[in-house]
């Protein structure tokens, strides 16, 4: 996904809505790139609880793209 | 931050953030917000997401930063108000090739709405920071209180406490710098 384009407009301070669709592959590429696991695997285990409290970067960064998946 | 209706303060609390972004990268934050946001409502906000951002310089820093955010009322009068936008987490990442080098977080609440473990916001030494940070880095890291040094280096650095009930009597003077802090 690149967030590289917006009309090369970004230093007029313009930020990208996004879509649940496209925060739904975020996630599910970002889980893959990071925890080796698809979007909807780190899904069920967030729901679960699996992750509760972990701290570690990785974990961190894809829980707090979770609402962008729902 | 402020603004009379939700999408004005969203948009004054967004566009700050991507003009500081534009100082290192073309990048652009991405956010469930920017389109009819609603008060008390947690939004979204992430950069370098879902591959981090490549940064100039020799050192080849990543960054990646994801915050999330609520439209909340304000006092009357109250410049800031009476919409502004309020950070309710964040957690900002600086890499060195794919290795963290620093991590910066902050989740007061959990996923099920209860206390995380690590409320407070803390700093993450990664595993690229040996060789890349010494004595002569100042890494920022806002106010520390005393407490929190020796909090730290009770329950991370296995310092003993001489007191059994050390934590608590640290919880309640921190209490008090809190309460009554200037700055």
């Amino acid at each position: 996904m690149d967030t590289t384009k917006n009309g090369g407009r970004n230093a007029a301070g313009r930020v990208r809505q996004l879509s649940t669709d496209e925060g739904r592959r975020m996630l599910d590429q970002a889980a893959q790139r990071y925890l080796h696991m698809s979007g909807a695997e780190f899904l069920r285990r967030w729901d679960a609880g699996a992750f509760d409290d972990v701290d570690t970067p990785d974990v961190v960064h894809v829980g707090m793209l979770v609402p962008l998946a729902r | 931050m402020a603004g009379r209706k939700p999408a004005e303060a969203v948009k004054n609390f967004l566009e700050p953030l991507q003009i500081a972004a534009s100082c290192v990268t073309k990048a652009i934050f991405v956010t469930d917000g920017r389109h009819k946001p609603e008060t008390d409502t947690l939004y979204t906000l992430a950069l370098g997401a879902p591959d981090p951002v490549q940064l100039a310089g020799p050192h080849r820093i990543k960054l990646r930063a994801v915050l999330t955010y609520r439209v909340v009322r304000w006092g009357k009068g109250d410049e800031r108000g009476p919409l502004k936008v309020s950070t309710a987490s964040y957690a900002y990442d600086l890499l060195s090739g794919n290795a963290a080098l620093l991590t910066y977080h902050w989740q007061p609440v959990r996923r099920d709405g209860r206390p995380h473990r690590v409320p407070y916001p803390h700093l993450h030494l990664g595993e690229a920071s040996g060789h890349l940070l010494g004595p002569k880095n100042h890494v920022p890291t806002g106010r520390v209180s005393f407490e929190a040094v020796l909090r730290f280096a009770i329950e991370e650095l296995l310092v003993r406490p001489l007191r059994s009930d050390a934590l608590a009597r640290l919880a309640r003077t921190e209490d008090r710098f809190l309460k009554f802090k200037t700055w």
